[in-house]
């Protein structure tokens, strides 16, 4: 293996560890499982997506991780583990950040602010990943023209989407946003996680902009309106379970 | 409390319960650092890491508007500077971060 993709997984495995410390002792053993397991599927899930995508519509895989990546099957550990710690991070970090300077915002408001959180990681680690070919983008590949170094539109794109939506399902399953009641909430939040995933599945003969994209923006102002204006029956549980109302009673 | 502050003054609090998330992200930085200087051997990849230091900034600490406001001409400093105006765009999460809590205000204020 290359030494400078060993050196990379073995620091990504101990901040995973720290990231799964932190959930916990924020949400205790039987939720950290939960969440972990769940981000751990998903990110298998999305590598599963990207590949059947590229095959229903006969277009090139849109990058392919080096073969010293760590492996399970077709998909790499390595990029479902990127997508375990990008979602978690950002998802916390946004927290963090609407405790001190967007108070008063709800759960929406944090899966709007980690999509962006996700971006600032999406090109901190493709400027370096590319470089060292930990994975190589295909050839004809687009590159954001507004930022130095070369990053590619679909990082971009995809990297915050990808953790937003992780993050949208777990919210919605676990915390029942969108409706009180249990199986309306998760069909509608499975709906709009299916909808996004799916979305390039009927792009075949396309030319134009992934599919996809049409749904990033609507998604992305909807949660930042919901942030401020949902109603208490669309926000499930989620204030109680992290921390939305102590937040508002502490003075710090 | 500092009345410049963009957010409420930082809330330790908050940092001692929720350290492991920006230790993750240093492990992160650090990683990046080593690699961009040690084998790619290219410093100028550092500025890459430039937005997100920024939102782990805004994570850690209530930044002024005072730093939104340098950060940016720090950067459009730098891309006049090296005549690479995509420089200047690497400030982007201090004008963003700055509009949202800008129109935080505004949400807050209406009835």
């Amino acid at each position: 293996m290359r030494s400078e993709i060993a050196f990379f997984q073995l620091s990504a495995a101990a901040a995973l560890v720290l990231l799964f410390r932190h959930a916990w002792r924020t949400f205790g053993r039987r939720d950290a499982i939960l969440l972990f397991g769940f981000l751990l599927l998903m990110g298998t899930v999305r590598e599963l997506d990207v590949v059947a995508i590229s095959q229903m519509t006969d277009k090139p895989h849109p990058f392919s991780p080096d073969a010293a990546m760590a492996k399970l099957g077709p998909v790499s550990m390595g990029v479902v583990g990127g997508w375990v710690f990008c979602a978690y991070t950002s998802f916390f970090l946004a927290r963090l950040i609407q405790r001190r300077s967007l108070r008063g915002t709800n759960v929406f408001m944090t899966l709007a602010l980690s999509a962006l959180i996700t971006m600032g990681i999406s090109y901190a680690v493709e400027v370096t990943g590319m470089r060292l070919h930990l994975w190589d983008w295909e050839q004809h590949a687009s590159y954001v023209g507004w930022l130095p170094f070369g990053w590619t539109f679909n990082a971009f794109d995809g990297w915050a989407a990808t953790s937003f939506n992780i993050m949208l399902l777990w919210c919605t399953l676990r915390y029942k946003l969108f409706s009180p009641v249990r199986w309306l909430s998760a069909l509608v939040g499975t709906s709009l996680f299916v909808l996004f995933a799916g979305a390039d599945f009927v792009q075949k003969g396309w030319s134009g902009t992934a599919p996809h994209m049409f749904l990033s923006i609507p998604y992305l102002l909807g949660a930042i309106a919901l942030g401020y204006r949902a109603p208490a029956w669309m926000l499930g549980s989620s204030s109680n379970h992290l921390g939305f109302e102590q937040t508002r009673a502490r003075s710090c | 409390m500092n009345e410049r502050a963009i957010g409420p003054e930082p809330c330790r609090e908050d940092l001692r319960g929720n350290w492991e998330v920006p230790g993750a992200l240093v492990i992160m930085l650090v990683v990046l650092t080593i690699l961009d200087l040690g084998w790619i051997r290219q410093p100028v990849l550092l500025l890459s890491l430039a937005p997100l230091v920024y939102m782990i900034l805004l994570g850690v600490r209530s930044c002024t508007w005072a730093t939104a406001v340098a950060w940016t001409t720090g950067f459009a400093v730098l891309g006049a500077a090296t005549w690479n105006w995509t420089y200047a765009a690497l400030a982007w999460p201090a004008p963003v971060f700055a509009i949202l809590h800008a129109v935080h205000r505004l949400v807050r204020k209406a009835p």
